[in-house]
């Protein structure tokens, strides 16, 4: 039951949490430091991570960043983060956490056509291996053979898809499209 | 459960490798994430991974953004539709792929404090060969389904609507895998009860699928209980189609305001007309549970399948029959009526509700 519950709460974050990811970066960058962004991102999700249920929560976006914002004040508390203003993007960030922009809202309608978009995008033999595992279902062993490449090497371009995938997510959308167009095309085997 | 990360003022260049190493933790995060996808872990790899999820917070935050992402992979790719065995595809046989999974015993249903009652749940997508890495207690757990689970607590009742424009309402203690494919909707009823409301499809025909049952709809509303000998199907709109595998040639329609029961081993039986019956048992929906004359024993039973607080009959009055609506989360309530309507006693304690002869 334990592990159902942990499925669960990892297809919520899929669903809910991981296209919003990228307007809280945004935010984050306007208060704490840059290499605090991260860390809080991590830890943001490490709080998700210790739910049990996520069915109560109405909305993922107010969550993910709520959760920031604790963490956020928290380092204040502790004297870590030195910035004027903080006080008030903090209340502005309160704000974007519960009412999206309408492009924020489109994004988190073409979340699911924007990873397709990144998955086609990846190097060729990383998208091959994705497709093969993903849409027809192979195991990265079935895979392995039927590309004639070692499973090490299967496991690798799994990898280094979701890196990019993981990479795309965390710039939104430009920057992440600008950054496949480029890997593909320059993009190792 | 929480480690607390001593971290000493930073200097520019520490603040710099800090950047460094927390997007090396999301690219450590990838890779675990795709080692287990590649094999399940031996113990070796587990303590590995068992270590460094401990060792710091944002490992772990880094690990369910990373099996997340991996996950939304899934949804993405199954936009590009299902590839099915195609010898397979579209013969009622196919519908048996084996789905084993262990039945709990009673006692491992989860109870929900309150049901959600008709709490709205997410959209389901539908098709692909879905794989999820299981955050388990301990470390990892590995699981490769073929579709979207749904499972409700002791008590709860939910409504899920589905990619197609259909939507179930489904039971206390139920679970079911939601498995849409191009040329069929598939619903697997592992066990408990759901009502489904079916968008109308005739090139896409929807079939619920209860142990050996089989139920076929085109455009129409019906319930399926998965019982131990069978399972109960109630039809209020339309018409099904049932059978039982291996005999697809061996099927019966069943029309709005009949119900019918499909025996595991011998098929389907004969609908039976019974509409008002069939809109009191489907109560449950909106919270109730509805008895017009229904024996006191069988009524607690009812109740018993929604509340971990259950509901003991005296033998001696376990045939009265009682008349009335109730919530489905108040047994007591219940109880204190029925004693009231029978002049008999009921003791409320811990774990249990006794209704008794004065």
């Amino acid at each position: 039951m334990d592990e159902d519950n942990r499925l669960k709460v990892m297809e919520w974050v899929a669903k809910e949490v991981l296209v919003h990811e990228a307007p809280l970066r945004s935010w984050l960058k306007r208060i704490v430091d840059g290499s605090e962004v991260e860390d809080i991102v991590q830890e943001s999700y490490c709080r998700i991570a210790g739910l049990t249920d996520v069915s109560h929560i109405r909305s993922g976006r107010a969550y993910l960043f709520t959760t920031a914002r604790m963490l956020v004040l928290e380092r204040i508390r502790r004297a870590r983060i030195v910035n004027i203003d903080t006080a008030l993007e903090l209340e502005k960030m309160d704000v974007a956490a519960e009412v999206p922009s309408p492009e924020q809202v489109a994004a988190g309608r073409l979340e699911l056509q924007r990873i397709r978009r990144l998955v086609d995008g990846l190097p060729e033999r990383c998208r091959k291996v994705f497709s093969m595992r993903k849409v027809e279902g192979l195991s990265q062993r079935e895979v392995a053979a039927t590309l004639g490449l070692s499973e090490h090497t299967v496991e690798n371009d799994v990898a280094k898809g979701l890196k990019l995938i993981l990479k795309a997510i965390a710039d939104g959308d430009q920057q992440a499209e600008a950054a496949f167009i480029g890997m593909g095309k320059h993009g190792s085997a | 459960m929480g480690i607390s990360r001593r971290k000493p003022p930073l200097s520019v260049w520490e603040s710099m490798d800090r950047r460094d190493e927390s997007g090396m933790v999301n690219d450590r995060a990838a890779e675990w994430v795709a080692r287990i996808d590649a094999a399940p872990l031996d113990a070796a790899a587990q303590a590995e991974l068992d270590q460094w999820l401990a060792s710091d917070d944002r490992h772990r935050g880094a690990f369910l953004r990373a099996s997340a992402a991996w996950h939304l992979c899934d949804q993405a790719t199954a936009l590009g539709g299902h590839l099915r065995d195609a010898a397979h595809a579209g013969s009622p046989a196919f519908v048996t792929r084996s789905v084993v999974e262990a039945q709990d015993a009673p006692g491992d249903v989860p109870e929900a404090g309150r049901p959600h009652a008709l709490s709205r749940r997410g959209m389901l997508w539908g098709g692909g060969a879905l794989a999820a890495s299981l955050l388990a207690a301990a470390g990892l757990g590995f699981w490769k389904g073929g579709g979207e689970q749904v499972e409700t607590a002791l008590g709860e009742i939910r409504r899920v609507p589905f990619p197609d424009g259909s939507m179930a309402s489904i039971n206390t203690a139920t679970r079911l895998k939601i498995d849409f494919a191009a040329d069929v909707r598939m619903v697997e009823l592992d066990r408990g009860e759901a009502w489904f409301k079916v968008a109308k499809n005739k090139n896409r025909p929807f079939i619920v699928a209860a142990g050996e049952a089989r139920v076929r709809a085109v455009g129409t509303a019906f319930s399926v209980q998965r019982l131990d000998s069978g399972a109960d199907v109630q039809v209020t709109e339309g018409v099904v189609e049932i059978w039982a595998t291996p005999r697809t040639a061996d099927r019966i329609l069943v029309k709005a305001g009949e119900r019918a029961f499909i025996r595991y081993d011998a098929g389907p039986q004969a609908p039976v007309r019974d509409a008002a019956g069939i809109a009191r048992k489907l109560a449950w929906r909106d919270g109730a549970l509805k008895f017009e004359g229904t024996t006191l024993q069988e009524a607690a039973a009812e109740f018993n399948r929604y509340n971990g607080m259950k509901i003991e009959v005296d033998p001696a009055l376990a045939q009265e029959r009682i008349v009335g609506r109730f919530r489905t989360d108040e047994p007591d309530a219940f109880a204190r009526s029925a004693s009231a309507m029978l002049d008999a006693r009921f003791e409320m304690s811990d774990k249990r509700i006794l209704i008794a002869k004065n």
